[in-house]
Parts: C-alpha cells; structure tokens; sequence
C-alpha cells in the first residue's frame, strides 16, 4: 500500500457524507472527451429471451485475480463468472468508500438480484461473464483501443442481448 | 465508464447504465444514463437493500425498453432521495408487457 494509495483512501471515506464535495472531486480527475454522434442500437427482443451482461467499474476481482493499480491507474478488467459466489469477491479501489460494496457487492454488481430475475422469468438469462474494472483509468487512449475493443469481442462471443453498466 | 458504453453500443449492443455524476455523464453522453444523486459507490442503493436495487433495473430496464431515439445521450434524472424513498415491490412480469 503506498503513500498515495492511503490519502486517496483517506479522502475517499471523509467526503462519503458530502455528495457535493464527491462530485466535485471527481469533475476535478476526469479528463475524458468524447467527440462524435452518440451511438444509438434499439432494443428489439423481449427481456424474457435476452441475456443481460453486467460491467462495473466499482473494481472488483477475486483474490486470486491481478489486484487494479489503483495508484498509477488501470485500464485492465477482470472476468467475474454468472455464478460467482459474491462474498469471495474483494475490491480495490481507493477513490470510493469501499466499505459499503464489501458488505454487498449487489450496490455495484448485481448478479444476485439478476439470477433472481433469470429464475422469475422476467430474464432470458445471464452472460456467461461479466465484467469489472477499476474506475479510475486515466488511461483513455488504452481503454477505448484495448479494453473496451476486448469486452465487445467477448460479449459477442457470449451472445450478450444487452448491457448494464454501474460506475462506482 | 461512458467511454466504455459508447464503445459496446458502436459494437451494436444497446447499453444502460446507471450515473453518479450528472456533469461528467453529460460531457460523455452514453446512449441511456440514468442519474441517481446518492453516494458514489452505490449505483443500486443500499447494502442488502432488496427492494431498491430491484427498483434500479426496473428503472434501467423500463429506459432500455421506452427511450426513443431522439433523446439519446440525454441524462434522465430519476430524482430518487438517498435513504429516504419508500420502495415497494416492482411487477417484474410487466417488463415485457
């Protein structure tokens, strides 16, 4: 744990009351710019027959996965399986309270509450994988070249209907 | 996170997400965004919270199924209070009515 690590932590958790300040610590790192029409494809299926793929930036892993580079930031993401058993998650990330997304993973990745879902039938069913990162990726370049074009090509492969995406 | 969304629904798959920051998702503009003025970290609410986070992909679900095209990029606030909404259970089997 570094020194930079430990202040991010340190700030993370003293403005969790205070929205405001959050926002504005936020505004205050991101950097990114989008240039362009924004992309439109509709949804024509029924919910029932359509498989859901859940990625979070709320960055969660398995202990035995890499851990996220929470100082330097990283654009690299982890597969979290349909059936993973939530509490075996761990998180890094050191630019949000944590406490919270410890305790129940399902604020950020709901695959609980999706399962049920699956089983009432209101959901065809979940993708096989689903997708976590760590949200602070100063790293644009390499998010939108590498990252983003790997979890397309997944979710392809996967037969993905459609995408819910939770920012931490 | 809109980068990444941008990116899946260029692919062709339609996304939703869920946005904690109202400013930045606007400079971002993803296809459907849906801003929750709650705590960051806790997109779907609170821990343990089931009828809440079931409220939430209600919510991203019904936007997926009825936002028009026109309002694309549009960052709908979904104006729910942090720790003091009443959430009743949601009629999943309406979802695709």
């Amino acid at each position: 744990m570094t020194i930079r690590s430990v202040l991010d932590r340190a700030v993370a958790r003293a403005i969790g009351p205070f929205p405001e300040l959050q926002r504005w610590w936020a505004r205050k790192a991101a950097e990114a710019e989008v240039e362009g029409e924004t992309p439109w494809v509709p949804f024509e299926g029924r919910f029932a027959e359509s498989r859901i793929a859940v990625f979070t930036t709320g960055g969660f892993r398995f202990a035995e996965q890499p851990a996220f580079d929470c100082d330097a930031g990283d654009p690299s993401w982890r597969a979290i399986p349909h059936d993973a058993e939530l509490a075996e998650l761990v998180v890094d990330h050191t630019h949000y309270d944590t406490r919270d997304a410890k305790e129940d993973p399902n604020i950020l990745l709901p695959l609980d509450r999706l399962r049920e879902l699956v089983d009432e039938g209101a959901l065809g069913g979940l993708a096989p994988t689903h997708y976590s990162m760590m949200g602070y990726v100063p790293q644009t370049a390499a998010l939108v070249e590498e990252t983003a074009p790997e979890v397309v090509e997944a979710m392809r492969r996967e037969e993905v209907d459609l995408v819910l995406l939770t920012p931490a | 996170m809109g980068l990444v969304q941008r990116e899946i629904e260029e692919a062709g798959l339609p996304t939703v997400s869920i946005s904690l920051e109202k400013e930045i998702t606007r400079r971002l503009a993803p296809p459907r965004a849906l801003f929750v003025r709650w705590p960051f970290g806790h997109p779907l609410g609170e821990p343990d919270h089931v009828l809440q986070q079931r409220r939430m992909l209600w919510e991203c679900f019904r936007d997926v199924r009825e936002r028009p095209r026109e309002r694309r990029g549009e960052v709908t606030d979904l104006g729910l209070r942090w720790k003091r909404e009443v959430y009743g259970t949601v009629d999943f089997s309406r979802l695709d009515r």
